[in-house]
Parts: structure tokens; C-alpha cells; sequence
């Protein structure tokens, strides 16, 4: 077995096992969404492995985007989180949440734009090198490599990361750290 | 290499685990997250799909089935913050996460 191959496997083990854990097990919102984001994560994983790099980004973001929303829309509900009980006054958690939206709807948008650019009406068909599958060409067509190009990733991963840091900064300001 | 039928294995049993969680759940946030799953793997078997006849018949370049999930996940989220602003809305009405009480819309 190819070190690929166990990657894939491990991953394919923590999904459904986080995926079970959630469903099965865990009772608490933040313990089933935190569940859900484990399994998410992996199946981005798995994404990447088998040569969907655009669709492994767009998952990523999104994991990250919807487990934040459950997890507040939860807390907010069930109010454990603090002053986010109350509906009607201003949470300070929706700051967060707000930000880290932008960074999603931010990285996201940057993949629509990448793609909106790179792909022709009539998209060439690139002859696939040998040892270089016809999925992986199909990536490198839209601009969207493992290496030379995982620029998006970056920028989209960074973006989250800078929203977080600034949220935790204002949390930390507010004494909810 | 993953196979096909590797994949279309583990996207079935991710499927149903997202269709229990279905079941089992009356918790909103629960069954919201169930049926990510069963989305989540239409999207594996999409993929898998894609990237074995594609490679098969030279016509697909892998990029198609990406696009399209890409869309599916687009969407996704726009139910999901829809369905949040529903949720929350409708909690506030009833004080509760139960879908059993959910009866406004019954005749």
C-alpha cells in the first residue's frame, strides 16, 4: 500500500468514525458539531487525495463556514454561549461569526474568480503526461496545482486564519476568551 | 490509486450514516447536519464517478464533477443560512429545537 493509499484510508476512517460518533453518540450541540467538522475536514482530505484539489478548497471553506454557523446558531439557542441566550440584545459572539463569514464568502469568492478566469467556453483537453492522471490535468487547467498554484488555498486559508485571530483578539478584549 | 468501488463504498456508507442520524435525531441541528452528510456524499460519488469514466473515455478532464459539487456546495450553504434564520426564527416562536412540535404549516 502507497503512502497515498494509507492517507486515504486514515482519513476514510476518521470520517466515518467522527460521522458515527456525531450521530450515535454525541448528545451536546458543540460535541455534534464538532463531530461534523472532523468529518468534514477528512473528506476535504479525501478530496485531495484523489485529485480534486478545487473541490477539496471549496469544502474546506465551507466546512469551516457551516460548522461556525451550526456552532452559533446552537449556542445561540441553547445559550450557552455568553450573552448569546438573549436573541434580542447584541451578541458579542455574532462578531465572530460575522468574520469569519467575510473570510469564507471572501475565499470563496476568490475560487469562483479563479475559475470564472481560467475556464474557456470550449476548455481544452490537456494531454495528460504520463504518470499524471487526466483528473489531476484537469486541475492544472484551471490554474489549480498542488504546488505552483495552491496559492488560492493559501490566500483562502489565511484569510480564515486572519479572521479568527482578529476574533479571538476581540473576544479576548471583551473578557470571553 | 483509490479504486472506484472504494469510493462509491465509502460514500454509501456515509450516506447512510447521515440517514440515521435522520432517524434517530428530532434535534434540528441534527438533522441539519444529517443531511450534510447524505449531501456530502453525493458529492464523493459525483467525483468518483467523474474521475473513472472520465479517465475512461478521454472525454472528461476531472474538472467537470468538480464544478458541478462546487455548485452543490454553494447551494448548500445557502440553505443552511436560510435554514438557520428559519430555525432561529421559529425557536423563538416555540422555545424548542424539537421538529415534532414544528406544526405550524399543518392543516
Amino acid at each position: 500500500m502507497t503512502i497515498s493509499g494509507l492517507v486515504f484510508y486514515c482519513l476514510v476512517a476518521s470520517m466515518l468514525g467522527s460521522a458515527l460518533v456525531g450521530v450515535i453518540v454525541a448528545r451536546r450541540g458543540p460535541a455534534l458539531v464538532g463531530s461534523f467538522l472532523v468529518c468534514m475536514f477528512s473528506l476535504a482530505g479525501i478530496f485531495a487525495i484523489i485529485d480534486a484539489h478545487l473541490l477539496a478548497v471549496a469544502q474546506l471553506l465551507m466546512s469551516m463556514a457551516l460548522g461556525l454557523l451550526l456552532y452559533f446558531t446552537n449556542g445561540l439557542l441553547s445559550g450557552f454561549a455568553a450573552g448569546g441566550g438573549d436573541l434580542r440584545g447584541p451578541g458579542r459572539w455574532r462578531w465572530l461569526v460575522a468574520m469569519m463569514g467575510v473570510g469564507a464568502a471572501g475565499g470563496f469568492g476568490l475560487v469562483l474568480f479563479r475559475l470564472s478566469g481560467e475556464v474557456p467556453a470550449d476548455l481544452p483537453v490537456p494531454l495528460p503526461a504520463a504518470g499524471v492522471s487526466p483528473a489531476l490535468a484537469g486541475s492544472r487547467a484551471l490554474g489549480i496545482s498542488m504546488f505552483g498554484d495552491y496559492a488560492i488555498a493559501v490566500v483562502g486559508i489565511g484569510l480564515l486564519l486572519l479572521t479568527a485571530v482578529i476574533g479571538a483578539g476581540y473576544m479576548g478584549r471583551r473578557g470571553l476568551g | 490509486m483509490v479504486g472506484l468501488q472504494t469510493l462509491i463504498a465509502v460514500s454509501a456508507l456515509l450516506f447512510c450514516v447521515g440517514l440515521l442520524g435522520v432517524f434517530i435525531h428530532r434535534n434540528v441541528i441534527a438533522l441539519w447536519i444529517g443531511v450534510e452528510l447524505m449531501l456530502s456524499a453525493g458529492n464523493l460519488a459525483l467525483i468518483a464517478f467523474n474521475r473513472h469514466w472520465g479517465s475512461r473515455t478521454g472525454a472528461g478532464h476531472g474538472a467537470d464533477a468538480q464544478v458541478l459539487a462546487f455548485v452543490i456546495l454553494a447551494v448548500c450553504v445557502a440553505q443552511v443560512v436560510v435554514g438557520a434564520a428559519l430555525l432561529i426564527s421559529s425557536s423563538r416562536n416555540r422555545d424548542s429545537l424539537d421538529i415534532e412540535g414544528a406544526n405550524l404549516l399543518k392543516w
